[in-house]
């Protein structure tokens, strides 16, 4: 084994960092570094690792510095992926003592510069023939969140591959008796019975006639918002 | 006068001793590191005198400076959007990112798996797809069986091969060994090799579509677990001996990845680093290691890999 010892001044042994790869470089992002918060310029670093045959290595950080300095994830906790040159910095939050707990927002995506100066001169032409600049930086937003779900009975079948689970039985599908109601007497057998009736051609009120647009335009109030939720 | 902030004490040997630390994972199972170091710093210890040669004093190094910076030099500038979540959807920490099939077979869509929420740890999926296309997902569900809602476990892409996930835990005190490749094109979970300890907090790094490497970690909120794993098809995990003189990173929440790969003799050797993390003292290591990974051919080698560490580099 050999030792070599190394001064470090750029503070990239820290704890909860990640490291990845984008777009040719090795990114370090985030992470507690020893004795006081990251500094902000400190927060994104490109890291140049070189190591010859003789094991001598030498490690030289960048600064990256984003186009938005106001834009500024909290980079604990958060999902770090590299896709299609772009960085997506996905959730995370921390729960700060004495000032509640604090969630990312919103996801960010982000494209280092040294490659958009290559893509400055390439351009293309829309439907009318108006030039845009080719945008590289791709917008991640959420889509939706999905559950781990049993599969169900209509999907494929994988026979007897232990893997996936078991088809479903179908449900059985009851149906549901319409009744028309001839006196009270009917009516207590009904609830007494406790299984599910359709009581058809049933007296509900006024309301069936009056209810007319107009009616209800004039009652509620025409520009009254209604949510949904 | 001088000042040190909490955070920093924590660290000096002037106030705690890495006993009395590591003594303290005994009372309470821990895990919010981060957030601790966040509120340390916010506090200071100051110190003042009008005795300018108090012992006290000399003995606090104001630090409230900020670390030195040589890479002055260079600057690589960056571009960054936001998108905003709408309510709560997207609101997790310590999950994974995880590639899901989308309605077009060209592009994936990236999912940020499992995690802790706003209330308890889950094992739902958030999505996301580029705005630019108008994407949807292939299946609206991620099939059970599957890994049980967990939090700081790894997921790593192996490509077409699929995604490890490993380990992770519940509470502090209960890390979890199970792992599960996920074939993103049949939406299935395959539940494979064990870890042989379980592991939270640990850095994972995939080697081309066969090989995943791990490192340092936790099984239970007093004990790091010690060294590298390896995992493939062929072999399961593999336990990587330690270099010549017997030393190997003892760290969790360390980072991870590879630095160079090339072939001599018919046999594949891989490069890279592993640093920081707290280690059994309950402080930030210095430490950067450099690794060497031998023999590795995945699948079409007879022989295990070995791992020895190379080279450690200190502050």
């Amino acid at each position: 084994m050999i030792f070599d010892r190394f001064e470090d001044k750029l503070s990239i042994a820290r704890f909860g960092a990640t490291l990845v790869r984008c777009a040719g470089h090795l990114l370090l992002l985030g992470g507690v570094t020893p004795d006081h918060i990251t500094a902000e310029d400190q927060e994104i670093l490109s890291v140049d690792i070189t190591q010859d045959t003789n094991d001598a290595a030498r490690i030289v950080t960048r600064r990256v510095v984003m186009n938005e300095p106001g834009l500024r994830p909290l980079l604990i906790g958060s999902s770090i992926y590299s896709i299609a040159e772009n960085l997506v910095i996905m959730g995370g939050g921390a729960v700060c003592f004495s000032f509640g707990t604090f969630w990312n927002k919103g996801c960010f995506s982000l494209y280092l510069e040294t490659k958009l100066k290559e893509d400055r001169n390439k351009r293309f032409y829309d439907n009318d023939n108006e030039i845009h600049p080719i945008i590289n930086l791709g917008h991640w937003v959420i889509l939706q969140s999905i559950e781990m779900v049993s599969r169900s009975a209509s999907t494929t079948n994988f026979g007897s591959n232990k893997l996936i689970p078991s088809t479903k039985q179908m449900p059985n599908i009851t149906s549901i008796p319409y009744r028309r109601l001839k006196s009270a007497a009917d009516f207590s057998t009904i609830v007494t019975d406790a299984q599910p009736v359709i009581l058809q051609e049933l007296s509900i009120g006024n309301c069936t006639r009056i209810w007319t647009h107009d009616y209800l335009k004039n009652k509620i109030g025409g520009d009254r918002t209604v949510g949904t939720s | 006068m001088r000042a040190k902030n909490l955070w920093e004490l924590w660290s000096s040997p002037e106030f705690l001793s890495s006993d009395q630390r590591s003594a303290l994972d005994n009372f309470e199972p821990f895990d919010e590191w981060e957030e601790f170091a966040l509120f340390g710093s916010h506090y200071f210890l100051l110190v003042a005198s009008s005795d300018v040669h108090t012992k006290a004093t000399r003995s606090l190094q104001s630090s409230l400076g900020g670390i030195q910076n040589n890479s002055d030099k260079e600057i690589i500038s960056g571009r960054i959007v936001y998108a905003k979540y709408d309510k709560s959807t997207g609101c997790r920490r310590f999950a994974a990112p995880l590639l899901i099939q989308g309605s077009n077979r060209q592009r994936d869509l990236l999912g940020n798996f499992a995690g802790i929420g706003l209330n308890a740890r889950v094992n739902s999926c958030d999505v996301y797809t580029m705005a630019l296309y108008h994407d949807e997902i292939c299946h609206n569900y991620l099939s059970l069986p599957g890994p049980s809602a967990r939090m700081c476990h790894t997921i790593t892409d192996l490509g077409d091969a699929g995604a490890l996930l490993t380990g992770g835990r519940t509470s502090p005190d209960n890390g979890l060994s199970d792992c599960w490749l996920y074939h993103k094109w049949i939406n299935v979970w395959e539940r494979v090799d064990d870890l042989p300890k379980p592991r939270y907090r640990h850095a994972a790094v995939g080697i081309g579509n066969d090989l995943v490497v791990i490192a340092g970690g936790k099984s239970c909120s007093s004990s790091i677990v010690k060294g590298f794993l390896v995992w493939s098809r062929r072999h399961g995990w593999v336990e990587c001996t330690a270099g010549a003189a017997g030393q190997q990173p003892a760290t969790f929440g360390g980072s991870l990845t590879t630095t160079g790969m090339y072939s001599s003799g018919g046999d594949d050797t891989i490069t890279g680093i592993f640093m920081g993390g707290i280690s059994r003292d309950g402080t930030i290591s210095r430490d950067i290691w450099f690794w060497t990974l031998h023999g590795c051919k995945g699948p079409v080698s007879s022989n295990s890999p070995q791992c020895t560490t190379l080279g450690l580099f200190c502050s």
